[in-house]
């Protein structure tokens, strides 16, 4: 049980920086999550931490040692690759047992954990055959049991289910969080699906290009991003943006949209805001429901829009609307059918707008 | 893989007459090597005759003669010795090299292909007059050592640079993953690279052992007098007195049965290993 | 890429140590006996040092430039002949996969030879008076004293020595090469109607480009090399006609011991294999790319 600090990591590959500025405090037995597109830095990150890349600048520790110039070996980590990285030439036992055997631990101490770890993993049919007879996710299964089997500080897991399909990733995200439930360990994943962070983390750090852009959990994250990178990167469907400038009504302050489309302003930004300001508007699907389909709004309020294209999920339809010159996504819950050309009324929650700064893209903060 | 063919009689001809063209460019091949393997069991009229004799009454007395009689047999062991020598010196020297040059960020990456590449391309003689020189300061001349260290220096640079591209073949998360789990680089490379790499090696050390068994310059110069091995001791049949044809023959069989054998079972890695990987 | 302990030293040491022992030493042992006057017929001068003059007298040395010539005639000839010869049979057999299990292992055989094997073989068989080959070539007249017996015919069966041993080489890389191509290219040729003749020129042999290229040099360079087999069929005679490069080198440092002398016409030859294969990677590189269609 470790926790691991990293203070203004950087990574250079000569002129290439591949992270800029890392700092970042896991707690014992977090489940952290870093994710972001691809290039960001994040299994740059990892590697480091684990000992398979250099540290350009900065310091990592995990527990309370400075691990910078100890090679992997000693640093008590376990990593799951996105490859598996099974060692082809050994059966499932052989692959597990392999790091207990080069630590010299004692046989029948091997063969008890190896047991366990086949156990927590349902791989006890499957010991004595060879990797290449398995499947992908018995690999991917044999691969965390791998690690499993050393007791490491922490667990490092560099996109494992990348290489499976959408019906097992899903199976697996649920076995990952049950792991982690059981075995109280540091996880420190890494993924560029922003679903797989949002239901295994405790903790996400959203990084871009080299830093870390917000640090949260999946709660904070989804209702409170940062700025529109988050805001966008987080949530399917990607969340509704519209250009609007800041206007004088004789109701107050309100947010126009283009011609015609104006919106009021959401009660918690009241006096944030001066008029003539250039913002971004964003609001998720789930907050903008047609009128009865499943939403209880604080603050309501309604647009007018046309119905151009659904997208039925089963439980819920997304509608893709037009109002304007605009087009939004819309969650309905309850679905029913619908036409296309149909007028359809939409409540949208003015309480979850949010309001970015439209030359910086950060977020404007209201009243809690 | 083309099936695209002319029908009628005329593309049947064709046909045929592509698969004779086949067949004759096999036996082109084939039958001069066949002649020598049946003179190594002719007597010296079969040898001879004026007519050439396809059947004949075969005889081991050239085989006598060469390995019993004559010195053959300690060519024979001093060939083995040197070439089993010579594969083991390079896999020694060559494999821990070929993985650094794999793995590592070492001096020298760049240099080896050109390195490895110009022992290839010299002539045998530019390899063989300095170590001549500098073995005879040495004493090597005409000892199994002198041949052995000559021809690892001439298989050394195409041992590492196969060894390299083998190596190259296995993906680098397999030593990642071994070095998470605490393996040391020695452990990464002996427990993990090189059992998966024996196909490899088993296609290096047979091109390597065929290089040295098959070699002549350098055993006829360094070997000489007192390390001959068995391509090394031919001059030596063919005299101011007349050419013993049967022995010769006799001992290219036996020179050549451990090629047949062994290109056998590489066939498949042949290409790679000939083309320095140019081609898979 | 790693970084490791010493920048790898106790990976490549024993190779360094190897290479510096008994490859690099013994060459400038012997560029400084190329410096030297060494030749025991005359005691006089023998061990005088006389700078590049060994040099220079290899550079205008007429035997050393027919040495030279009659190697690249040698490589003129029997190139084209082993490319054309194997690209053939490589097509051919494409079109009869399955002789290949049967044919390619015999076809190999020349090629996997000892070259003084080779070298053995073809004496052996051009021999006019009991020779396979040679008795049926007396008999219809040509060759009567054996092919190796004058100059001309001397030179050409050398050559033609070599397209028998090397033929094989260039007809198995071929035809792993074309039987690494994908199918689609060659389905869809067939789906438009195309002949096979078609298919092979538009297609095939485009894609065969570049082991073209990757064959003929190595052939190209390994040529240059020949040695043993023109050694016991020829010796370099009759007179110099079969005197390949190498075969002079031999006989100026092993039969003269002109090793002063030698020494330099050796540097010469290794400092042209240097050229050789400065060129083969360039042209390596650039052409070795696989052409997409």
């Amino acid at each position: 049980m470790a926790d691991v600090r990293l203070d203004k990591v950087a990574k250079h590959y000569g002129d290439v920086v591949a992270v800029r500025d890392v700092t970042l405090d896991i707690a014992h037995n977090e489940f952290v999550v870093l994710v972001g597109p691809s290039g960001c830095g994040k299994s740059t990150t990892l590697r480091m931490i684990a000992g398979l890349e250099e540290v350009t600048k900065g310091t990592i520790r995990i527990g309370a040692r400075v691990v910078n110039d100890l090679p992997p070996r000693e640093r008590n980590i376990s990593m799951v690759f996105q490859n598996y990285a099974l060692y082809p030439h050994m059966s499932v036992r052989g692959n597990l047992s392999f790091g207990l055997k080069l630590a010299k631990v004692p046989r029948e101490d091997i063969e008890q954990r190896v047991w366990e770890a086949a156990e927590i993993l349902g791989l006890e049919r499957f010991l004595d055959r060879q990797p290449a007879q398995l499947s992908g996710g018995e690999r991917q299964r044999v691969a965390m049991g791998r690690a499993i089997v050393r007791h490491p500080d922490a667990f490092l897991f560099d996109e494992p289910l990348s290489n499976l399909d959408a019906k097992l990733r899903t199976q697996m995200r649920t076995e990952i969080k049950r792991l982690h439930q059981k075995l109280r360990t540091t996880i420190i994943y890494v993924t560029h699906d922003q679903l797989e962070a949002m239901t295994l983390a405790d903790r996400i750090v959203i990084m871009r290009e080299g830093v870390i852009v917000q640090t949260g959990t999946p709660h904070e994250i989804y209702h409170d991003p940062v700025n529109i990178f988050v805001a966008q990167f987080i949530g399917t469907p990607p969340m509704n943006l519209f250009d609007a400038l800041s206007a004088e009504t004789p109701q107050g302050l309100a947010l126009q949209i283009g011609d015609g489309v104006q919106l009021p302003l959401p009660k918690r930004y009241l006096g944030k805001l001066a008029a003539g300001r250039e913002v971004v508007v964003g609001v998720r699907a789930d907050d903008v429901v047609p009128h009865g389909h499943g939403m209880r709004p604080e603050e309501r309020w309604t647009l007018e829009s046309k119905i151009n294209i659904a997208e039925p999920l089963g439980n819920e339809t997304l509608l893709f609307v037009n109002f304007g010159a605009y087009e939004a996504v819309s969650k309905m819950l309850h679905p029913r059918l619908v036409r296309q050309g149909e007028t359809i009324a939409c409540d949208v929650d003015l309480s979850r707008v949010h309001l970015f700064d439209r030359a910086s893209g950060q977020a404007i903060r209201g009243e809690a | 893989m083309i099936s695209a063919r002319g029908s009628g009689w005329r593309g049947r001809l064709i046909h045929v007459l592509e698969i004779a063209f086949i067949v004759a460019i096999t036996a082109a091949s084939l039958v001069p090597f066949l002649w020598l393997v049946m003179t190594a069991f002719k007597d010296r009229t079969d040898i001879l005759s004026a007519i050439p004799r396809l059947l004949f009454t075969p005889t081991f007395s050239n085989f006598y003669e060469a390995f019993v009689v004559g010195e053959f047999d300690i060519y024979l062991k001093n060939s083995l010795m040197v070439a089993t020598g010579s594969v083991m010196l390079c896999l020694i020297i060559g494999l821990p090299a070929a993985y650094a040059f794999s793995r590592f960020r070492v001096f020298g990456e760049k240099h080896l292909f050109f390195y490895v590449l110009s022992t290839r391309m010299a002539p045998g003689i530019a390899l063989v007059l300095p170590l001549y020189i500098f073995f005879q300061s040495l004493g090597l001349l005409g000892t199994v050592w002198g041949v052995m260290i000559a021809h690892t220096a001439f298989n050394l640079a195409l041992v590492i640079y196969l060894m390299r591209n083998f190596f190259e073949d296995i993906p680098r998360d397999l030593d990642e993953a071994a070095l998470t789990e605490g393996a040391t680089e020695w452990q990464v490379f002996s427990r993990i690279i090189l059992p998966l790499a024996r196909p490899g090696i088993v296609v290096t050390v047979v091109i390597a052992f065929l290089f040295s068994w098959n070699e002549f310059l350098f055993a006829l110069m360094i070997g000489g007098s007192g390390a001959s091995t068995l391509p090394a001791g031919f001059p030596g049949l063919v005299t101011p007195l007349g050419t013993y044809w049967g022995q010769l023959a006799a001992v290219s069989v036996v020179v050549s049965i451990p090629v047949l054998i062994m290109v056998w079972f590489i066939q498949r890695g042949l290409t790679r290993g000939l083309t320095f990987g140019a081609v898979k | 890429m790693r970084k490791t302990a010493w920048g790898g030293y106790a990976w490549l040491g024993p190779m360094f140590l190897f290479l510096l022992a008994f490859e690099l030493w013994p060459f400038l042992v012997m560029f400084d006996q190329s410096l030297h006057f060494l030749n025991y017929t005359q005691p006089a001068k023998n061990g005088q040092f006389i700078g590049f003059d060994n040099y220079r007298k290899a550079v205008f040395d007429d035997n050393f430039f027919h040495s030279i010539r009659i190697t690249l005639l040698f490589l003129v000839v029997a190139l084209p002949l082993e490319f054309l010869l194997g690209l053939a049979v490589a097509v051919l057999l494409s079109y009869h996969l399955w002789l290949k299990r049967f044919v390619l292992p015999l076809l190999l055989i020349p090629m996997i030879l000892a070259p003084i094997v080779v070298g053995l073989t073809a004496r052996l068989n051009l021999n006019p008076d009991f020779g396979l080959i040679g008795i049926f070539l007396r008999d219809i007249g040509i060759a009567t004293d054996g092919l190796l017996s004058s100059g001309t015919s001397a030179f050409f069966t050398i050559a033609a020595v070599d397209v028998w041993q090397w033929t094989p080489f260039l007809t198995m890389i071929f035809i792993a090469a074309i039987l690494g191509m994908p199918r689609e290219p060659f389905e869809a040729a067939e789906v438009e109607g195309a002949n096979r003749w078609h298919i092979f020129r538009r297609i095939t042999l485009p894609l065969l480009r570049p082991i073209i290229i990757v064959g003929l040099l190595l052939r190209l360079t390994d040529a240059f090399k020949t040695f043993d087999q023109v050694f016991i069929m020829t010796g370099g005679g009759p007179g110099a006609s079969t005197e390949l490069a190498t075969i002079f080198a031999y006989k100026v440092n092993f039969a003269s011991w002109n090793l002063g002398y030698g020494s330099a016409v050796v540097g010469l030859l290794f400092f042209i294999s240097f050229i050789l294969t400065f060129v083969l990677l360039k042209l390596m590189t650039r052409f070795g790319r696989r052409p997409l269609t």
